[in-house]
C-alpha cells in the first residue's frame, strides 16, 4: 500500500511535470457586449476541456482606438501572446494593421474581405452563404418567389451573382437592387417593382443602418411584403424571420483555430469558415399581419419566436 | 355681536344659513379643485399628446432629418396640416440650424415669444400658463431627434436595436393653446353652473330639510306660546325625528299636568274668590262694625272732650268761686272753728283743683295740645318760691329740706318757668309725700356755661321709702301708684311722675331715677336753658372777708350752707363741738374776732342754743358777733346782735342775714323791706255772668287797689264801652246775651269807627281743652286766663299789659315771714307744747303757760282791733309782734304766721290792708284758745 501510494505520489508528479502549458493568447474585441463575452466564455471553456488551456488576456478595441495607439500595442507586446484572437470587425482591423507576423483569428466579422489577403490571419464570418438563404427562404415562405435584394454593387457583386445563378433552382426570381446609400435605399423602395414579394438585403453599412433598417421594416410592414431579417435582432423589430448564430459555437470555433495556430499550423493554411450551426427566429405577429402560414414545426424548430 | 343678531333669527335660519354656507364652501371647493384637477388633466393630456405627437413625428421625421433630406422634410410639413391645434412645425438640425419649417394659418406672428432661439426645452407649468395666458398663444415644443450608432456591419446583426443613440437634429413644433383656454373657460362655465345649480339644490335641500326640523320645533313653539296664553285645548302631535318626537312626546305630558294643574289652579282660584268673596263680605261687616265702633269711638272722643270741656269749664268755674271766696272769708273776721273749717274747704278745694289740674295737664299732654311757652325769669326765685312751699311741709313732718343752690350760676334764664315749676313741684311733692324721716334735698347743680346758654341738673333726692326694681320700672307709667294695694297708704291719681316725665320730654330731656328700696329715692334731669342777653350774670361777693362760725351737725345741709357762704365770699368753718365759745374767744385774743356765728337750732338742742346765746350776750367780748339761729325758730330774751335764718331759706336771706346791720342792735327778728305792686290808677271792667266769679275777680281786683267796673254780660259790656273808657277788660267767654267773643269783636269794631286806642281785653275762660286761647286770639282778644285764677295771675295780666298804672309799695317784714303759712298744719304743735312739758318734767309749767296765753291773748287782741280802729300803725305793729312770740312758743303756728304778716303790714299804713289780716289773727286766736284750753292737764 505504502509502495502503492509513492508510486501515485510520483506519477502525478511527472504527470504535472510534462502537462502542456497554457497558451497565451491577446484577444482584441471590438465590444464588450454580452456576445462578445459568450464567444470568449465558450473558447476558453472548450480549451480547458481539452486540456489546451489557453491564456488570455483581453483588450477593447472600439471606434475610439486609434489604429497606433503605442501604449496599447505596448502592453499587448508586452503581453507576448502567441496569437491574435479578435472578435469584431474594429478589432480585427487594429489587429491586421499592427500585427503581421502574430497569428490572427479573426471571428465576429461579417465578410472575409478583412482578413482575406492577410497571411497570418484566419477567420469565422457571420454571413452565410446565399445559398442556405434560398434554402431557409423556400423552407419558411416557400410562396414567395421574387425576392428583392439590396446590395452595395462594390461588396456584393459576387453573392449577387451566384443569387442568381442559384435562383432557378430554387424557383426564385430574383430583384437585385444596388443601393449606394441610406438616401438610395429610401429611394430604392419607392420604386420597388410591383412583383416583389419578399425583401432581403445584404448587411452591408453604407446604405444600411438603423434609421435606414426602420424604413424598410415600415416598408415592409405598410407593403405587407415580408422583410428577411440579417439577425435575430431584425425579426423582433418585425422582420418575418432571421437566420442566427450559435456564438457559443463560434467560441467553440476559434479555440479549434486557435488550438490548431499553437501547434503550429500557419494561419494562411487555416481555412476561412462560417458559423457551424444555424438558428432561426421568427416573428408571429408578422406572419400573421402578411397572412403566412406558420407552420407548428416551423414554430417549434425556432430559436425563438416573437 | 353675532350673538344678538343670531337672537332674532331663528333655528331654521340659522341652520339654513350654517349648513348652507357650508355646502356653498364645499361646492366651491369641489368644484375648484374638481376644476383644476380637470383644466390640470387636460393640461397633462395635452403634453402626453404632444409628447406622442413628437414621438410620432420624430419617428416620422428621423430618416429626414438624419439624410437632411428637405424635401421630405417639407411634405411631412405639409402633412400636418390636417393637425388643428398645430401652430408650426420646425425640422433643425443637430446644431439647430433650420432645416426645414412650416406655420399653420399664417399665424407667424404669434410664434415670436417661442422662436427658436429659445433653447429652453422645459414647458411652462399650468399655473404659468394660466396666470401669464396672454402671454402664451401656443406651447412651444422642442424635441431632440436621436438616431442608432451604428459603427460597423457586424452590429448590424450583433447588437442593431441595442445601438447608443446619438443626437441627429430637432422637432420643434408649436401647439395652439386657444382650444386648451376654450377647454379651460367651458370647464370653468360648467364649473360654475355646477355650482350654481348645486349650490341651490343644497340650499333648496337645506331649506327643506331645515322646515322639516324645524316645522315640529315651531309648531312646539306656537303650542308654548298658546299655553303661555292660557290655551291647553288646541294640542297636535308631532311627528318628526326621535329626537322631536320624543320632545314631543315630554310636552304632551306636560300638557297633561299642566291641564291638570290648571284645573287644580282653576278649582283654587274659584274657591279663593269664593273666600275672597266671603271675607271681603266679612270684612265689609267688620268695617261696617269698625266704622260704627270709630264713630263710637269719635262720639266718646267727643264726649271725652266735652266733658274734659265740661270739667274745665263747668267743676273750674264753681272751684274758682270755692277758692276765691273761702280766701276772702278768711281773710274776713271769723271764729276760730269757721276759719279751721273754711281753710279746710280751701284746702280740699286746692286738693281738688290740683286733682283736677293734673288730668287735665296729662290730657293736654296725651293729646299733644300742651305747648311750653318760654319766658324770662329767675331761678333763684322759682327756687325761693319751692323753699317757701315746702317749708312747711318740711317743719310739719319734721324733716330736712335743703335746697343746694350755688349763687354764683346763672339765674336770669329764659325757659319754661311754668312746667319746670310744676315738675319740681310735683317731685317734691311726691319726696315729701313718701319720706318719713330724714331730709328732703333740692339740688340745682351747674353742669355747663356758655355765653349764651346755661344747663343745670335738678335732682330731687329723698330718704324715704324709695322703690324697688320693679316699681323704679312702672313709676313713670300713668295711674301707676308705689303701693297700689286697697290699703295703701299714699293717695293720688298716680299721674305726677307721669307728667314730669312727659314735661321733660317735652323739654327735650329725660327724667332718671335711682333709688333702693327702703333708703330713699332720687328723681333728677338736665335742662338747658337760654340765658338773659341783657342781664349781667357777674355775681357780687357780699360776704367777702365775713369770718363765720357755724356751729352744726356735719350733715348735707351744713355742707351746703357752707358751700354758699364760701361762694358769697366768706370764710366759714364748721365747729361740730359742744362748746363754741372757747374757739370764739380764742379768736378774740388772737384778734381774729368771727363777724358771725351760725346755730343750728333743731328740736333737740334748744337748751344748748339758748345757753349759747346767752354766754354770746354775757361776754362783752363777744358784744360785735353776729348771732343766728339757724332752723328752728327760738323764742329767746333779747340779744344782741340775734338774728334767725328759717331752713330752707332763701339766697338772698342769707347773704343779707349775715350781713346785717349790725348797728342796730338787738332785735328779735330782723325786718326786711319787701315790695308789692299795685294798680291804683287802673280803671278796669270786668264782664262776668256768674256773679260769684264776678264778686271773686272784683275783690281781687280791688285788693290791688284797682277800679272794677262790673257787667253781667257782653251786651251790657258793650254798652258801657261806648259810654265810658277803660284801661283793661277781663272778659268771661261764655255768656248770656252776648258771649265774650262776640262782644269783643264789636268792641274792636266800635274802637275801629270811634278810632280810640285799642284796649287790651283778657279772656277769662274755665275751658281747659287746646285751642281756647288761638279762639280767643281770632277773636280779638289779646290774652287769656284761666279760671280759677289766683291774685298773682291777675298781677301777671296787669304788670304786663297795665305796666305804665304799676306803682309798688313797700312793705317791711321780719325775716319770720319766710315762714309760709302752713296749709296743712294742726292749730297747734304739739312738739312745741312738749318741748314746755320737757322743761320741767311736769305739766304744770305748760299749764302755768297756757293759761298766762288764755288770758293776755284775748287782751291783746281787743287791743289790736282798738288799735287798728285807731290806726296807730305802731301799737298794732308792737301787739301783733308780741302776740306772734306768744303763739310761736306755744306752737300755734298758723296764729304765729298771721301775726307776723301783721307786723310786717303794718307798715303799710293802710287800714284796708291790714283789716282782713287783723280778721283772720282773731279767728286764729279763737281756734287756738279753744285748742289750748283742751291741751290744759
Amino acid at each position: 500500500m505504502r509502495h502503492v501510494t509513492l508510486f501515485l505520489t510520483l506519477y502525478l508528479t511527472l504527470l504535472s511535470a510534462y502537462a502542456e502549458p497554457a497558451f497565451p493568447v491577446s484577444a482584441l474585441i471590438s465590444s464588450n457586449s454580452k456576445i462578445y463575452q459568450q464567444v470568449l466564455d465558450a473558447m476558453v471553456l472548450h480549451a480547458q476541456n481539452q486540456q489546451k488551456p489557453i491564456k488570455l488576456s483581453i483588450h477593447i478595441i472600439d471606434q475610439e482606438t486609434t489604429d497606433n495607439d503605442t501604449a496599447l500595442l505596448a502592453k499587448i507586446k508586452a503581453e507576448s501572446p502567441l496569437a491574435l484572437l479578435s472578435l469584431g470587425s474594429a478589432a480585427t482591423r487594429f489587429a491586421v494593421k499592427n500585427f503581421s507576423r502574430t497569428p490572427i483569428c479573426a471571428a465576429l466579422i461579417v465578410d472575409d474581405s478583412l482578413v482575406k489577403n492577410v497571411p497570418n490571419a484566419t477567420a469565422i464570418v457571420l454571413n452565410f452563404p446565399v445559398k442556405l438563404q434560398l434554402e431557409w427562404l423556400k423552407k419558411i415562405a416557400p410562396h414567395k418567389n421574387h425576392l428583392a435584394v439590396f446590395y452595395n454593387p462594390e461588396k456584393n457583386q459576387t453573392e449577387v451573382q451566384q443569387l442568381q445563378r442559384l435562383a432557378g433552382q430554387y424557383a426564385v426570381t430574383i430583384h437585385p437592387y444596388s443601393v449606394s446609400s441610406t438616401l438610395d435605399l429610401v429611394d430604392t423602395l419607392k420604386h420597388l417593382s410591383q412583383q416583389i414579394d419578399v425583401l432581403w438585403s445584404f448587411p452591408d453599412t453604407s446604405f444600411l443602418n438603423p434609421q435606414s433598417a426602420k424604413q424598410l421594416l415600415l416598408y415592409s410592414f405598410r407593403n405587407r411584403i415580408p422583410l428577411i431579417g440579417v439577425s435575430e435582432q431584425w425579426t423582433k423589430a418585425g422582420a418575418l424571420y432571421a437566420l442566427d448564430r450559435d456564438y457559443s459555437d463560434i467560441g467553440r470555433q476559434c479555440n479549434d483555430k486557435l488550438q490548431l495556430l499553437a501547434q503550429g499550423v500557419k494561419a494562411k493554411n487555416i481555412a476561412i469558415s462560417i458559423p457551424e450551426k444555424v438558428y432561426y427566429s421568427i416573428n408571429e405577429r408578422t406572419f400573421e399581419h402578411m397572412k403566412i402560414d406558420l407552420p407548428a414545426s416551423l414554430k417549434k424548430g425556432a430559436f425563438i419566436v416573437f | 355681536m353675532s350673538s344678538k343678531a343670531n337672537i332674532n333669527k331663528t333655528i331654521g335660519q340659522q341652520l339654513t344659513h350654517l349648513v348652507g354656507l357650508i355646502i356653498f364652501c364645499v361646492v366651491v371647493i369641489t368644484t375648484m379643485v374638481n376644476s383644476y384637477l380637470t383644466i390640470t388633466d387636460s393640461y397633462q393630456k395635452l403634453i402626453a399628446r404632444s409628447h406622442t405627437f413628437a414621438d410620432m413625428l420624430a419617428l416620422s421625421s428621423e430618416l429626414g432629418i438624419y439624410t437632411q433630406n428637405v424635401d421630405e422634410l417639407q411634405q411631412l410639413a405639409k402633412k400636418l396640416s390636417r393637425i388643428q391645434s398645430l401652430a408650426y412645425v420646425r425640422f433643425l438640425k443637430a446644431d439647430k440650424t433650420l432645416l426645414a419649417e412650416r406655420y399653420y394659418n399664417n399665424k407667424q406672428q404669434s410664434t415670436e415669444n417661442n422662436s427658436p432661439e429659445n433653447n429652453s426645452t422645459e414647458l411652462p407649468g399650468l399655473i404659468d400658463i394660466l396666470w401669464h395666458f396672454s402671454d402664451y398663444n401656443t406651447l412651444r415644443f422642442l424635441i431632440p431627434v436621436e438616431g442608432t450608432i451604428q459603427a460597423t456591419e457586424e452590429d448590424l446583426l450583433l447588437h442593431w436595436m441595442d445601438s447608443n443613440n446619438e443626437l441627429i437634429g430637432f422637432i420643434e413644433y408649436g401647439i395652439r393653446l386657444d382650444q386648451f383656454y376654450a377647454y379651460i373657460g367651458k370647464s370653468l362655465m360648467s364649473a360654475f353652473v355646477i355650482l350654481i345649480l348645486s349650490t341651490g339644490l343644497g340650499l333648496l335641500f337645506v331649506i327643506k330639510l331645515t322646515k322639516r326640523i324645524t316645522k315640529p320645533i315651531e309648531i312646539l313653539a306656537s303650542q308654548a306660546h298658546s299655553i303661555a296664553e292660557g290655551d291647553l285645548s288646541h294640542i297636535t302631535n308631532i311627528y318628526g325625528s326621535k329626537e322631536i318626537t320624543e320632545l314631543n312626546t315630554a310636552f304632551s305630558f306636560m300638557m297633561d299636568h299642566l291641564r291638570s294643574y290648571q284645573a287644580q289652579q282653576a278649582q283654587q282660584q274659584q274657591d279663593l274668590t269664593r273666600k275672597i268673596a266671603e271675607r271681603t263680605q266679612e270684612l265689609e261687616l267688620s268695617t261696617e262694625y269698625a266704622f260704627g265702633l270709630a264713630e263710637q269711638a269719635e262720639i266718646a272722643n267727643k264726649a271725652k272732650s266735652q266733658f274734659l270741656a265740661n270739667m274745665s269749664h263747668e267743676i273750674r268755674t264753681p272751684m274758682n268761686a270755692i277758692l276765691g271766696f273761702t280766701e276772702l272769708v278768711l281773710e274776713s273776721p271769723l271764729n276760730s272753728e269757721q276759719q279751721h273749717k273754711i281753710k279746710l274747704i280751701n284746702q280740699s278745694g286746692k286738693a281738688l283743683l290740683s286733682l283736677i289740674n293734673q288730668i287735665l295737664d296729662f290730657s293736654k299732654i296725651e293729646a299733644g295740645e300742651l305747648q311750653l311757652h318760654p319766658e324770662s325769669f329767675n331761678l333763684q326765685n322759682t327756687l325761693n318760691h319751692l323753699a317757701d312751699l315746702f317749708s312747711a311741709q318740711a317743719k310739719e313732718k319734721g324733716l330736712t329740706f335743703c335746697i343746694d343752690f350755688l349763687p354764683n350760676a346763672s339765674t336770669l334764664i329764659i325757659g319754661a318757668q311754668a312746667q319746670l315749676s310744676q315738675v319740681l313741684i310735683n317731685l317734691l311733692a311726691n319726696a315729701f309725700k313718701f319720706t318719713e324721716q330724714g331730709e328732703v334735698l333740692l339740688s340745682v347743680q351747674l353742669v355747663s356755661e356758655s355765653e349764651a346758654t346755661v344747663s343745670y341738673q335738678f335732682s330731687v333726692s329723698d330718704s324715704g321709702i324709695g322703690l324697688s326694681d320693679t316699681q323704679q320700672q312702672q313709676i313713670f307709667k300713668q295711674f301707676t301708684q308705689v303701693d297700689d294695694s286697697p290699703t295703701r297708704k299714699f293717695e293720688g291719681t298716680g299721674l305726677g311722675l307721669t307728667i314730669c316725665k312727659q314735661l321733660i320730654e317735652l323739654m327735650h330731656s329725660n327724667i332718671k331715677l335711682t333709688s333702693e328700696l327702703n333708703k330713699g329715692a332720687c328723681f333728677s334731669f338736665n335742662l338747658e336753658f337760654e340765658k338773659q342777653k341783657a342781664i349781667s350774670n357777674i355775681k357780687a361777693l357780699p360776704l367777702i372777708n365775713q369770718r363765720i362760725l357755724l356751729v352744726a351737725q356735719n350733715t348735707t345741709k351744713s355742707r351746703i350752707l357752707i358751700n354758699q357762704l364760701t361762694v358769697y365770699g366768706a370764710q366759714c368753718q364748721l365747729h361740730t363741738q359742744a362748746e363754741p365759745l372757747n374757739t370764739l374767744l380764742s379768736a378774740h385774743i388772737q384778734h381774729k374776732d368771727w363777724h358771725s356765728i351760725i346755730i343750728e337750732s333743731n328740736e333737740g338742742n334748744i337748751p344748748f342754743v339758748q345757753y349759747i346765746v346767752d354766754e354770746i350776750a354775757k361776754n362783752t367780748n363777744l358784744s360785735n358777733l353776729r348771732c343766728i339761729i339757724w332752723g328752728q325758730n327760738i323764742d329767746l330774751e333779747q340779744a344782741p346782735n340775734l338774728h334767725f335764718l328759717a331752713q330752707p331759706y332763701h339766697l338772698e336771706i342769707l347773704a343779707n342775714t349775715c350781713l346785717s346791720i349790725k348797728s342796730m342792735g338787738f332785735q328779735s327778728i330782723q325786718p326786711l323791706s319787701i315790695s308789692k305792686i299795685i294798680f291804683p290808677d287802673a280803671r278796669l271792667l270786668v264782664v262776668e255772668d256768674n256773679w260769684v266769679n264776678q264778686e271773686l275777680a272784683k275783690e281781687m281786683l280791688l285788693a290791688l287797689q284797682c277800679t272794677v267796673v262790673v257787667a253781667d254780660n257782653g251786651a251790657i259790656a258793650v254798652q258801657l264801652i261806648q259810654e265810658d273808657n277803660f284801661d283793661l277788660i277781663f272778659m268771661d267767654c261764655q255768656m248770656p246775651v252776648l258771649d265774650g267773643y262776640q262782644a269783643t269783636q264789636q268792641l274792636r269794631n266800635i274802637e275801629l269807627i270811634t278810632q280810640r286806642p285799642r284796649c287790651p281785653v283778657i279772656a277769662l275762660t274755665a275751658d281747659a281743652v287746646a285751642g281756647i286761647r288761638e279762639r280767643c286770639l281770632a277773636a280779638g282778644m289779646d290774652d287769656c286766663i284761666s279760671k280759677p285764677f289766683e291774685q298773682r295771675d291777675l298781677i301777671h295780666i296787669l304788670k304786663y299789659w297795665l305796666a305804665d298804672k304799676q306803682s309798688v309799695l313797700i312793705q317791711n317784714i321780719t325775716p319770720s315771714h319766710n315762714l309760709v303759712i302752713p296749709e296743712h298744719s294742726t292749730v297747734l304743735d304739739k312738739k312745741a307744747l312738749a318741748r314746755i312739758s320737757q322743761l320741767s318734767n311736769s305739766p304744770t309749767i305748760l299749764n302755768k303757760i297756757i293759761q298766762l296765753y288764755l288770758e293776755s291773748a284775748p287782751q291783746q287782741m281787743m287791743a289790736l282791733q282798738s288799735a287798728a280802729e285807731m290806726e296807730d300803725w305802731d301799737k298794732i305793729k308792737a301787739i301783733a309782734h308780741s302776740l306772734k312770740s306768744a303763739s310761736a312758743n306755744l306752737g300755734a303756728l298758723q296764729l304765729t304766721a298771721s301775726c307776723a304778716q301783721l307786723e310786717s303790714q303794718s307798715a303799710d299804713l293802710n287800714i284796708n290792708v291790714l283789716q282782713p289780716v287783723i280778721n283772720r289773727i282773731e279767728n286764729e286766736l279763737n281756734i287756738t284758745l279753744a285748742a289750748l284750753k283742751s291741751e290744759i292737764v
